[in-house]
């Protein structure tokens, strides 16, 4: 994308993952459409079984139907692949369950119409709004962000953040390659390593409406061991552009 | 020296999971791919158990003073090889079976999308897919905008929308 072209030109999409979001959704798309009328907005739906498919198509969405649940990484890999094969300059990924504030896309996607990085993160931890996770919560994102600082040699605040713009390059490499599970903490090292440029813009996010974080305290557990085993070994990973098919 | 018994008795399990694997390949229920492991495994279990002055000599060289445990860890270690084979298949397949369900997705909505968003890829169908498009198309004609959202999931029989 060239910094100079007229952003209403760029072709815009925001992909919104939704799994039994639809209490959610509707308001979500309606926000988005708000904050910025010419963004296509995608909705990919995550083998729902409440109807947010359904939901999504009546507020005016395009809809990708997962025929079953893939889980948040599938999903929003998904988005990618659609704005990929599509030809879209800048996808925006906001959450299906109003978690994420509209209001902020403007400042979120400034720096990726910019051309000033390829892929923007919304942080709750970079000045604006006043999100206090509960302890365990707030404990494990301080500690991956200092691990994630270090391993990318770049200040990160909010390393769990699922609030994101990226432009064509982080599109494709998305598309090509998006880890599974919880995603959000190997996305960002991904990224640093293909030599993306990343910034963080600091953002004020809600409370979630409703439904549940897909974090419970029992799987927390899980999610540090997974996440810790899949930073340490992709340490040792080849970068993608090179020596793959 | 291993008891002659112990001998027999593994050399015939051996042989009876040589037997059983050849088995399943022939009746196609396991693919030859799949059953080399457990074909290398039954064989070195056998050769084990039958050249007995062999196992003492390799119990010898691994310290294990009861020769009969050596072909049991021998054992033992071949299992855990084809776990771990099976684990790194599985985890190909979930792999690809993602990418299938994303791209089942992607191509259902463009092909109810339609040129919606402009630049769609469009991609050869083949017969099937022409056929569902015409159906999908019949069907949109007659119950009026997005009447019939999964005519692929239906079509196989898949998940229905329960809205």
């Amino acid at each position: 994308m060239e910094a100079t072209s007229d952003p209403a030109r760029v072709r815009r999409l925001a992909i919104v993952p939704a799994f039994n979001e639809a209490a959610c959704v509707g308001r979500v798309i309606e926000e988005i459409r708000t904050a910025d009328p010419g963004m296509e907005i995608l909705v990919v739906d995550d083998g729902s079984t409440d109807g947010t498919a359904a939901v999504a198509r009546a507020h005016g969405a395009q809809i990708v139907r997962l025929p079953f649940n893939l889980g948040i990484g599938g999903a929003v890999q998904t988005g990618y692949r659609f704005a990929l094969e599509h030809g879209f300059d800048l996808a925006v990924q906001v959450d299906g369950d109003g978690q994420h504030d509209a209001e902020e896309l403007a400042a979120l996607v400034a720096p990726v119409l910019a051309g000033e990085a390829d892929l923007a993160v919304g942080s709750r931890f970079a000045g604006a709004g006043d999100y206090r996770p509960p302890f365990a919560r707030g404990l494990g994102i301080r500690l991956f962000a200092r691990a994630i600082s270090l391993i990318v040699g770049q200040r990160v605040t909010d390393t769990t953040s699922g609030f994101r713009a990226a432009n064509r390059r982080a599109i494709s490499l998305f598309a090509d390659d998006y880890p599974h599970d919880y995603p959000e903490v190997e996305a960002t090292v991904m990224v640093v390593r293909e030599r993306l440029r990343l910034v963080e813009v600091p953002v004020r996010m809600r409370e979630r409406a409703a439904g549940r974080s897909s974090i419970t305290a029992a799987r927390s557990v899980y999610y540090m061991a997974k996440v810790s085993v899949a930073l340490f070994v992709g340490l040792f990973r080849e970068p993608l552009t090179e020596g793959r098919a | 020296m291993t008891p002659l018994r112990v001998s027999i008795v593994a050399a015939l399990v051996s042989l009876g999971l040589l037997f059983v694997v050849l088995e399943l390949i022939r009746r196609r229920s396991l693919r030859e791919r799949y059953a080399l492991l457990w074909l290398v495994t039954a064989a070195v279990m056998l050769v084990l158990s039958l050249w007995r002055s062999g196992l003492d000599t390799l119990a010898g060289l691994a310290g294990i003073a009861y020769a009969p445990s050596a072909l049991f860890a021998v054992g033992a270690v071949f299992v855990v090889v084809v776990l771990l084979h099976y684990s790194t298949v599985i985890s190909r397949l979930s792999d690809e079976n993602a990418i299938l369900a994303q791209r089942v997705a992607l191509l259902e909505a463009d092909r109810r999308g339609g040129g919606r968003s402009g630049r769609a890829v469009l991609q050869p169908l083949d017969a099937e897919g022409r056929e569902a498009r015409i159906r999908g198309v019949a069907v949109e004609e007659l119950g009026g905008r997005g009447a019939d959202p999964e005519p692929v999931a239906r079509a196989a029989g898949g998940q229905l929308d329960r809205n």
